[in-house]
């Protein structure tokens, strides 16, 4: 009886490993079709997008594109995956595969390279693979994530300039830095808590050049909104998949005005979006005298 | 000799013997005049009123008007704001990495209009305040107060315990320049209140008070805080000199209790109902369209195939998170049923003023008064121009030019640097006057 009940085990655990080792087979991103001839990788990158790990990458070929086209759908056939769509866009002539192996998701899209003077017109090759788990909904019903590759916050000054009269937050990154003739837009993120940064400009502002004309928590300005739209239920919402409550958000923040003879400085400071233990985002609108 | 005399012609003498009707026809004269004399008197105090309570009628609708102007450029900047920071968001939208950031300035954008409107609300609140106060002040200072001021003896007296006997020329010289002036700047802080209390009448000293003991007794413009819809004030004094100053208006509401009373009530609606306005989504519709085209014409390098394959993921989603966010900004200040004319009709300032004056009987006639009281309507009203009319919401021209603006900076046929765009004529409002209303 112990023999047959450790003969079930051994056979349970072998078959869960091939399950697994299956499972992880079907999910590898790592699939690679053979490449055509007289074709090279130009770039690739990893990406996550609304949940997703994808892989992207881009190829320079020297067949043209129907050679191409007859290529993967030959290649794609004999790995065992099915083929979803074909579709032709006449604007750029180009072609777009998509194919299906259990989870895993194939889009090849076929165009052509920017002519080139005194060159043939090379074709390019774009590869996406994602995988698309039977349990989730597809890429089109998905909803962004502040963990999707074009939504993280940046880790250094995005290009632009600071406030001259105005100072930047401690351990500040520049999101945006637009100075023009007339009202200039600034903002940052900073590890200090919305408290810290409001202690930071009130005291940093409050010289010779700045007066604080008036400070304001925008949780009474929400009340107020929510009290005359008639809907005291009402909370501001965005359809995107984690970070903070926006309402909460919204909330918490803070508006600080000042005037000097520079112009006058309106500064918003809310909990980071993302993440508030992050810190807080300052905004910086400031106009001219 | 003499009244022997007359004795004994008295009944023989012809002369004077319409005396006693010439007295009786004077005394009819005389009780006549003074009928005149008090109708007249009436009539100056209807005359008196019916001035006050249009100047505070008038003057109340005139600070509503300068209310409603207020709001009406504050619309106008938050919506010109909102273009300004929009097309920061949608340069920063434009790049792979950038719609977080875009993201962060439409929230920024959220919270600042939130807090414009806030305030705008608030502006208002205090705008309805300052148009009862206006009001309030105008009637008073347009009634005729026949109080005395206080002579230089009681002015000497009560301030400095002195009396001009035991005062060289010199010295009564100094003083009446204080007198005169109402202030000495080297005495210390109590004698110079007490030197303009004992310079000024007991109605000036009211109308000056800021404190519960002045014409105003709501406190402080506050914006969280509307003031009742209808307010009343009044002062009353006596016509002898010293009854008048220690008297009025520091017995509280009791003013009725004298010989001379003025009273002004200021009617009106507690606060203009001030509605967020949001921009339509036929008006983003068009811009959105047009920023879907607009990005996937640009040239992303490597991405851009990408870019084609997760249109919905790269171009679609993002820019329907921002139109959402832009649904979320204020971008000015309505009404509640967006019918301007019909608001500011709706919103009279009422003021009613009544002058009382004790009877007084002189013997021949008994000089009455009563209370005499009269009352105006004034109200701020829209003006029909050929531009449009007036109107606190931010002008339908601005937002067409904003998408112009827009559409221009993306296509680089316009600056994106400068948008400067006001309409400032048609957010003005006239003032009417509706005499003697019911």
């Amino acid at each position: 009886m112990k023999d047959s009940l450790r003969e079930l085990l051994i056979i349970g655990v072998f078959l869960l490993s091939f399950g697994i080792l299956a499972y992880a087979q079907d999910y590898d991103l790592d699939f690679e079709p053979a490449l055509p001839v007289d074709t090279q990788k130009i770039n690739s990158q990893e990406l996550r997008l609304v949940g997703r790990d994808m892989q992207a990458a881009t190829y320079a070929s020297q067949k043209d594109r129907y050679a191409l086209t007859d290529y993967y759908n030959t290649v794609m056939q004999k790995e065992g995956f099915k083929k979803l769509s074909d579709q032709f866009d006449e604007r750029d002539s180009s072609r777009t595969l998509k194919y299906q192996k259990d989870e895993l998701m194939v889009v090849i899209r076929i165009f052509l390279a920017p002519k080139e003077k005194d060159k043939a017109q090379e074709t390019r090759i774009g590869m996406l693979k994602y995988l698309q788990p039977k349990d989730r909904p597809p890429l089109e019903k998905s909803r962004i994530s502040f963990k999707d590759t074009n939504m993280q916050l940046p880790k250094q000054d995005i290009p632009g300039e600071d406030p001259q009269f105005i100072p930047r937050p401690p351990q500040s990154i520049r999101l945006v830095g637009r100075g023009t003739a007339g009202v200039s837009t600034y903002s940052y993120t900073t590890p200090l808590s919305v408290q810290g940064a409001v202690d930071f400009y009130k005291m940093h502002m409050s010289g010779t050049y700045w007066q604080i004309q008036g400070e304001t928590p925008t949780k009474y300005a929400a009340g107020l909104y929510k009290d005359n739209i008639l809907k005291k239920d009402f909370k501001y919402m965005l359809p995107i998949d984690d970070g903070e409550d926006l309402d909460a958000v919204i909330n918490d923040s803070y508006s600080l005005y000042f005037q000097g003879k520079y112009g006058s400085a309106n500064i918003i400071i809310y909990p980071n979006l993302v993440d508030r233990k992050l810190g807080s985002i300052v905004f910086i609108n400031f106009t001219k005298a | 000799m003499i009244f022997s005399q007359f004795s004994n012609y008295k009944a023989q003498y012809e002369k004077a013997q319409t005396f006693p009707f010439l007295i009786a026809i004077l005394c009819v004269v005389l009780i006549m005049v003074m009928i005149t004399v008090n109708l007249g008197q009436l009539g100056v105090y209807k005359t008196d009123v019916s001035v006050a309570a249009d100047a505070g009628a008038l003057a109340g609708a005139s600070a509503l008007s300068s209310t409603l102007l207020g709001v009406g450029l504050a619309s106008e900047s938050m919506c010109g704001f909102f273009y300004v920071e929009l097309i920061v968001a949608i340069l920063c939208a434009a790049t792979i990495i950038g719609i977080i950031v875009a993201i962060i300035i439409l929230i920024a954008m959220v919270i600042k209009n939130l807090i414009d409107y806030f305030e705008a609300c608030g502006n208002a609140r205090m705008g309805v305040y300052a148009a009862k106060r206006t009001a309030m002040q105008y009637a008073f200072q347009n009634m005729t107060i026949d109080e005395p001021r206080p002579t230089f003896k009681q002015f000497l007296y009560n301030v400095y315990g002195l009396s001009t006997d035991g005062l060289d020329p010199n010295q009564i010289r100094a003083y009446n320049d204080i007198y005169t002036k109402g202030d000495d700047p080297n005495a210390d802080s109590d004698t110079r209140l007490r030197i303009k209390r004992w310079t000024q009448s007991g109605f000036s000293y009211f109308m000056a008070d800021s404190s519960d003991n002045g014409f105003w007794k709501w406190g402080n413009p506050d914006p969280s805080r509307s003031v009742p819809g209808e307010v009343t004030s009044g002062y009353g004094w006596g016509q002898d000199e010293i009854g008048s100053i220690l008297s009025s208006y520091r017995n509280g509401s009791d003013y009725k209790g004298y010989d001379n009373w003025v009273e002004v009530t200021v009617k009106s609606r507690k606060k203009f109902e001030l509605l967020p306005y949001s921009i339509a989504e036929w008006d983003i519709s068009v811009l959105f369209d047009y920023l879907s085209d607009w990005i996937r014409g640009m040239d992303w390098g490597w991405w851009d195939w990408l870019k084609e394959v997760l249109a919905f993921i790269l171009i679609d989603l993002p820019l329907l998170i921002m139109k959402l966010s832009l649904m979320l900004i204020i971008i000015g200040v309505s009404t509640a049923t967006g019918d301007m004319k019909l608001i500011s009709d709706n919103f009279p300032m009422k003021v009613t003023v009544t002058r009382y004056r004790k009877e007084n009987n002189l013997g021949l006639w008994n000089f009455r008064y009563g209370a005499v009281t009269s009352r105006a309507m004034g109200h701020a009203f829209v003006v029909d121009t050929v531009n449009g009319s007036s109107t606190i919401e931010p002008t339908s021209d601005l937002i067409g030019v904003g998408m112009q603006w827009i559409e221009d900076c993306l296509s680089g046929s316009g600056d994106c640097d400068e948008f400067s765009y006001m309409k400032t004529e048609l957010h003005l409002f006239e003032t009417k006057l509706t005499p003697g209303f019911n």
